[in-house]
């Protein structure tokens, strides 16, 4: 390795590396502000834009009301990926 | 926090994008739900799931 | 104020996993401004532990739960079923709280979530310090406000040891010298004079060397 170069290290994934069933879809959760990010997910189905179907879309009246709490929920019913968006 | 129970961090992120923002919206989604797929099940989706199984089995069983 | 720092998580989780029902038990008072047992900070590792409990396979209720203080009677009051129904405790306050819930529910095993660290100021957002031993015996009058049996390492009483360099103390550069500080201060309020009255010796019986201690308020 050249002198100055930065090493990068790959943030290591705690989970281990599982078979995943064929049934299984992945069951998404996004935080959305009412103001910002909620009209932009109705402004992108408004222009017939196509998404996945598996983000479920939680509006919040601002980001600001996020909790960790909420996000922990989420995750402690086994969705398998949170997204805030604001 | 996350790693504490061995979920991965990468299941969760933040994004900022205003109202005129749909096309950018469809994207996120798009490109989140490829993330997660690529990932697999959440750790915690396994083992809810072995459970409701044992559940169903004991209630066949008796 | 009170501060705490929460335990490892595998730490509490090895306490907790053999019970069948657990309530997890915030105190919203000291440890909660520094974000470590207020109820929020309850609701956070009930969460975790219910996470660590379906991976593991551990048949666990955890509930989450909180009052405003546990070291008073009071406060108890509108949680008296839910603790009393617990099969055990998890409290997030500090070693005073914990002891209290314990002794209020003799049958009921309560467990500790916090090491309790120190009485500290908040010099910072997010940074605590230590600034006070509780000893009994306050001289922070002659010391020009700067606790010299905190903050000097050696609990020096008449100036500064050897080990001062630069204002800072030998142990480690992050550490300010509690005698430097003391001159600083003396000399900005013009009474570097007090400086060289020697201190007697202190009557250290106030202090834990005389047991542990109680103050009772006469008209009660």
């Amino acid at each position: 390795m050249a002198i100055g170069e930065e090493k990068i290290e790959e943030p290591i994934s705690p989970e281990k590396q599982r078979e995943i069933p064929d049934d299984w879809k992945p069951n998404i959760i996004a935080f959305a502000c009412h103001y910002c990010a909620f009209a932009a997910a109705d402004l992108a189905g408004v222009m017939r834009l196509p998404y996945p179907p598996n983000v479920k879309v939680i509006r919040l009246p601002c980001t600001g009301k996020l909790d960790q709490v909420y996000i922990l929920r989420a995750f402690e019913r086994g969705v398998d990926g949170v997204f805030a968006a604001g | 926090m996350l790693l504490l129970v061995g979920v991965d961090p990468a299941r969760l992120e933040f994004f900022n994008l205003s109202a005129a923002q749909g096309p950018r919206w469809a994207e996120i989604c798009t490109e989140f739900t490829a993330r997660i797929a690529e990932k697999g099940p959440s750790p915690i989706w396994y083992a809810l799931k072995k459970k409701k199984e044992t559940t169903v089995s004991d209630k066949q069983a008796a | 104020m009170i501060v705490g720092e929460q335990k490892p998580f595998d730490e509490i989780w090895d306490m907790v996993k053999g019970h069948k029902q657990l309530t997890v038990f915030g105190c919203n008072t000291c440890v909660s401004v520094c974000h470590q047992g207020g109820n929020k900070e309850a609701e956070i590792l009930a969460s975790l532990l219910r996470m660590r409990a379906s991976q593991e396979d551990v048949e666990i209720e955890i509930s989450d739960g909180g009052i405003e203080r546990q070291c008073e009677h009071p406060f108890f009051d509108k949680v008296q079923e839910t603790l009393r129904k617990s099969e055990a405790i998890l409290s997030l306050a500090c070693g005073i709280g914990v002891q209290f819930t314990a002794q209020k529910y003799m049958s009921t095993p309560v467990y500790p979530a916090l090491n309790t660290t120190f009485l500290g100021d908040v010099p910072a957002e997010g940074f605590f310090t230590e600034k006070c031993q509780a000893c009994g015996d306050c001289i922070l009058g002659i010391t020009g406000g700067v606790c010299p049996v905190s903050r000097c390492c050696k609990r020096l009483f008449n100036g500064p040891c050897g080990g001062s360099s630069d204002g800072k103390c030998e142990i480690s550069k992050d550490v300010d010298c509690a005698w430097q500080l003391v001159v600083d201060r003396l000399e900005a309020l013009g009474k570097l004079d007090d400086y060289e009255k020697i201190t007697p010796i202190k009557d250290w019986s106030k202090d834990r060397a005389g047991g542990p201690r109680s103050f009772k308020l006469e008209d009660f």
